[in-house]
């Protein structure tokens, strides 16, 4: 039988291929002899399809089945992935026993045709109408009618395409298909005439299959009813009828949920659950590419999200707050908390104390408050078994505090004028830091008494607008006091304590005697003040005008810490070029004493003004310059620092000995010489030229600079009168003598040296002793001439 | 254009010029307006199942239906003062309602574009 069955064939008695368009697939029913039906083989199929317009097959499949004693035919389905309609396809099938080797002959071709068009009114376009999932292949087809050809098949907007034309068929072919940013394709199809019946157009649409969400949820106000919710996903192009569609089914009760989804930002769907407390909710989203599902599985008291509290209510003092509202879910035991929204900006939150139910009354308290002050508060409750989450917010409620005694003290300050007869004391105050109000109608009471006779008190009122008051006294010790008031109480009182006016007096000798005004630099953040910390002290006490120029000055002072010894004092009136000056005090038992002054700028500018050259002293080879009557105190924009003089000849480059060479912004260059000592106002500058006009400027500098150089002043030097001398005694007095010499020369000649031998004629020579008579003679002796010589002359005969 | 051509599309006649009686100019109007109410109905509806997301299209399809109600209102109460006429027989196209999608879509560019002409 073994070696029977190797050779023995079973051949395709019976193939009948029908089309199934909805799904557009073939519908393949086929049939071997009883005999291999009754032997219950194991049977290879192989199947082939094949299109009419194409003569090699295009799918082959193999398929392998055990045939049973029923008889039962065999099927297969094949899906196609161009319309049926296009063309008809064709089917065949042959066998073999798997225990055999032998493949029967194959079936005769069984076709099904594509749509018979000899009764169409134009081309046809298919599919017509179809959803496309992005991403795949998709082929559509124009069937022309008879005798027709089709001229165009196209789509709107274009889009890439494999074109197949057949006799009467053209295909187009798109590979991974997307959604091309429109919300359809538009397909064109035209025969070879114009009528409108020569048309056909489709339209199809790309879209997703729909997401899963990942958020799907289901939860319950009042164990009652249940609202689950989901986001709707990403989008899936499809629209209108198309669209996702929604529906929830309840595993354990194998019920649809009757609920309606509403869909807005997020999904929800809402439905009475009945006594029902264990559920498992399965949702299914769903379009005509797909469909997802997501389930949630859950005990209703394990999902209570509880309505808001309402109708809050509140009972308070001056530091705490209770809060009370009503519940409105019955027979669930909630744990609520309360959210406080400080002045400062920050958030408490304030657990209540145990569980509440909807009939007892429940409430927060929260303590450790600021009097008279505003708070927000609003509460929300989760479920105090099982807590899944919190109720949304109660609705915001905002109380203030009751009010209280004022807290802290107010800070205190004076100034002190002395008057005939007494002094007067501005007296300041503002509230400190630590100072708080706690109610409203402020007032501040001013109470000011002799230190030695308490009994005698003055005070005066003021309303919360001042804060400054002026008080003449004699010059007696005081005691000044001030207490802020509000509807509830007074503050503890501030108390200075300003001092007999001897005590005073000394102070003031001691201040213009020992107190010297030290200069402070200023920074970008204020002026930085530094003194000598003194034990003794409780604390310290800077004070300054805003506006030192002006009446009043608008003083201002801080306290410090008796271990603080420096301070950056900054205020917003502080501006560049002013000078401000600070006292330094240190208190003690409320009395202050002046410690140290400081001066200094914030930023120093250059000089208000230029020095002022009042006097020039000028010799040939040097300038003085004076400019004695330069302020150098606090009328100026800066600490001066000392002068610079510029000094140029007017043709030439600066050259001077001694300075520096100083480039202007237009090039030109001076001399300059720097004078640190703003005290010295007088400065020589020397090694000019004489017979030279220089131009000269002096200038103040402070650590802000100096102003621009406009002005300058312009000297000419004298002739050197020396040199004149010089050349008086070296040229002109010798070429005088030499004049009257040679007018004079017989006259010098025969004075000095008449013409031997008439030696008596020279009224130079005069030799007593030799004369004879009144002759003079020369003695022979008293001679060793050096030459003899016989004048043989007449006169020489009368000798 | 020639898939939008309004040749095709069914629109009420218009038959009136600046001798015709007011009235008949009224009537005319009014059944202009009503047939084009209705086709703004249709085609609205069809633009938010086939193209929700063009937002300004939408907007501008409500505001000439608010626009065009306007109108019929005003001529309702002008015919019925003016010239006692409490009733128009107005002929409405083909609803677009379960055509292909071509289809309503060449059915609304044709009766917008055959308004155009008309006015």
């Amino acid at each position: 039988l073994f070696v029977l069955l190797e050779s023995i064939v079973f051949p395709v008695t019976y193939l009948n291929v029908s089309k199934d368009l909805a799904f557009q697939r073939l519908l393949v029913e086929w049939d071997v002899g009883k005999s291999a039906h009754d032997a219950e083989l194991a049977m290879s199929f192989e199947i082939q399809v094949r299109r009419t317009d194409e003569t090699s097959t295009m799918w082959t499949e193999f398929h392998n089945a055990t045939l049973d004693k029923s008889g039962k035919p065999l099927h297969w389905i094949w899906d196609s992935d161009i319309p049926l309609e296009c063309m008809a396809h064709s089917v065949r099938i042959r066998s073999k026993a798997k225990a055999s080797k032998i493949w029967s002959q194959w079936s005769l071709w069984e076709t099904v045709l594509g749509l018979d068009t000899s009764n169409n009114s134009g081309p046809q376009i298919f599919p017509n109408e179809k959803i496309v999932e992005e991403g795949s292949d998709f082929t559509l087809c124009c069937l022309g009618r008879k005798g027709q050809t089709l001229k165009e098949f196209f789509l709107v907007p274009a889009v890439h395409v494999f074109n197949h034309t057949y006799s009467q068929v053209r295909l187009l072919t798109l590979k991974n298909v997307s959604h091309q940013g429109v919300p359809h394709i538009t397909v064109y199809c035209q025969e070879s005439c114009n009528e409108e019946q020569c048309y056909d157009h489709a339209v199809f649409f790309v879209g997703k299959s729909p997401h899963a969400p990942n958020d799907f949820s289901c939860q319950t106000q009042d164990m009652r009813r249940v609202t689950c919710t989901w986001s709707q996903g990403g989008d899936t192009y499809l629209y209108g009828h198309y669209s996702p569609k929604y529906t929830l089914y309840e595993e354990f009760s194998q019920n649809k949920v009757p609920c309606t989804v509403s869909c807005s930002e997020q999904c929800s769907c809402s439905w009475d659950i009945g006594q029902q407390r264990i559920l498992k909710i399965t949702m299914t989203v769903e379009n005509p590419l797909g469909k997802k599902t997501t389930t949630d599985v859950f005990d209703v008291t394990h999902r209570i999200y509880p309505a808001a509290p309402l109708q809050l209510w509140e009972e308070c003092t001056d530091t705490k707050i209770t809060l009370h509202w009503k519940h409105q879910n019955k027979g669930i035991e909630l744990f609520c908390q309360t959210e406080v929204l400080l002045p400062d900006g920050k958030v408490e939150l304030h657990n209540s104390s145990g569980t509440h139910f909807h009939y007892a009354s429940p409430s927060i308290t929260v303590d450790g408050l600021q009097p008279y002050t505003e708070y927000t508060t609003r509460v929300h409750c989760g479920a105090a078994k099982h807590f899944w989450k919190w109720s949304e917010w109660s609705e915001a409620r905002t109380i203030r505090t009751k009010e209280a005694t004022p807290s802290g003290k107010l800070d205190i300050w004076r100034e002190i004028t002395p008057v005939q007869g007494g002094r007067n004391v501005t007296l300041f105050w503002k509230q400190a830091p630590s100072f708080q109000a706690n109610g409203e109608n402020i007032s501040y009471e001013v109470t000011w008494e002799k230190v030695e006779d308490c009994s005698k008190s003055e005070s005066t009122s003021f309303s919360s607008a001042y804060n400054s008051t002026r008080i003449s006294i004699d010059n007696h010790s005081y005691r000044m006091s001030i207490t802020a008031k509000n509807n509830v109480n007074y503050s503890l009182p501030s108390i200075l304590i300003i001092p007999s006016s001897t005590v005073t007096m000394v102070f003031l000798f001691l201040d213009t005697q020992e107190l010297k005004e030290e200069q402070v630099n200023g920074t970008d953040d204020g002026i930085f003040i530094t003194w000598e910390p003194r034990h003794i002290y409780d604390n310290y006490i800077v004070d300054w005008c805003n506006f030192p120029m002006l009446q009043p000055c608008d003083l201002q002072w801080k306290r410090f810490g008796p271990n603080t010894s420096s301070a950056l004092i900054n205020s917003a009136a502080f501006i560049p070029g002013v000078r401000y000056n600070f006292q330094i005090y240190g208190s003690v038992a409320n009395k202050a004493s002046l410690l140290e002054k400081k001066t200094g700028f914030l930023r120093e500018l250059p000089p208000l003004l230029d020095p002022v050259v009042e006097k020039i002293e000028l010799t040939f080879n040097a300038v003085t310059l004076s400019w004695d009557s330069y302020p150098t105190n606090g009328s100026q924009s800066g600490f001066i620092r000392g002068y610079h003089v510029y000094v140029s000849p007017l043709k030439e480059d600066c050259s001077l000995k001694g300075s520096q060479k100083h480039v202007l912004p237009d090039d030109s260059v001076l001399c300059k010489y720097t004078i640190e000592n703003p005290e010295e106002k007088r400065y020589t500058v020397k090694h000019l030229l004489s017979n030279t006009k220089y131009k000269l400027v002096v200038k103040a500098y402070t650590d802000g600079g100096e102003t621009p150089i406009v002005n300058f002043i312009y000297i000419d030097t004298p002739l050197n009168s020396n040199m004149l001398y010089l050349l008086v005694l070296l040229v002109v007095v010798p070429a005088l003598v030499a004049a009257i010499c040679r007018w004079k020369m017989k006259w010098v000649k025969e004075c000095c040296c008449p013409v031997i031998p008439s030696p008596n004629k020279s009224k130079v020579l005069s030799f007593q002793e030799f004369k004879i008579g009144s002759e003079k003679v020369l003695k022979i002796s008293d001679c060793i001439p050096d030459m003899l010589a016989v004048d043989s002359k007449a006169e020489a005969q009368k000798l | 254009d020639k898939l939008c051509n309004p040749g095709s599309v069914f629109f009420p006649a218009f038959r009136v010029n600046r001798t015709s009686e007011r009235k008949e100019v009224m009537v005319a109007m009014y059944k202009l307006f009503a047939f084009l109410n209705a086709s703004l109905g249709n085609i609205t509806r069809d633009q938010e199942e086939l193209n929700p997301t063009a937002k300004e299209l939408l907007d501008r399809l409500h505001n000439t239906t608010k626009t065009t109600r306007g109108l019929i209102s005003n001529l309702t109460c002008l015919l019925c003062k003016n010239y006692n006429v409490f009733q128009v027989d107005v002929s409405y196209g083909e609803s677009s309602k379960g055509k292909s999608a071509f289809k309503k879509k060449q059915q609304g560019c044709q009766e917008l574009r055959k308004y155009v002409q008309g006015i």
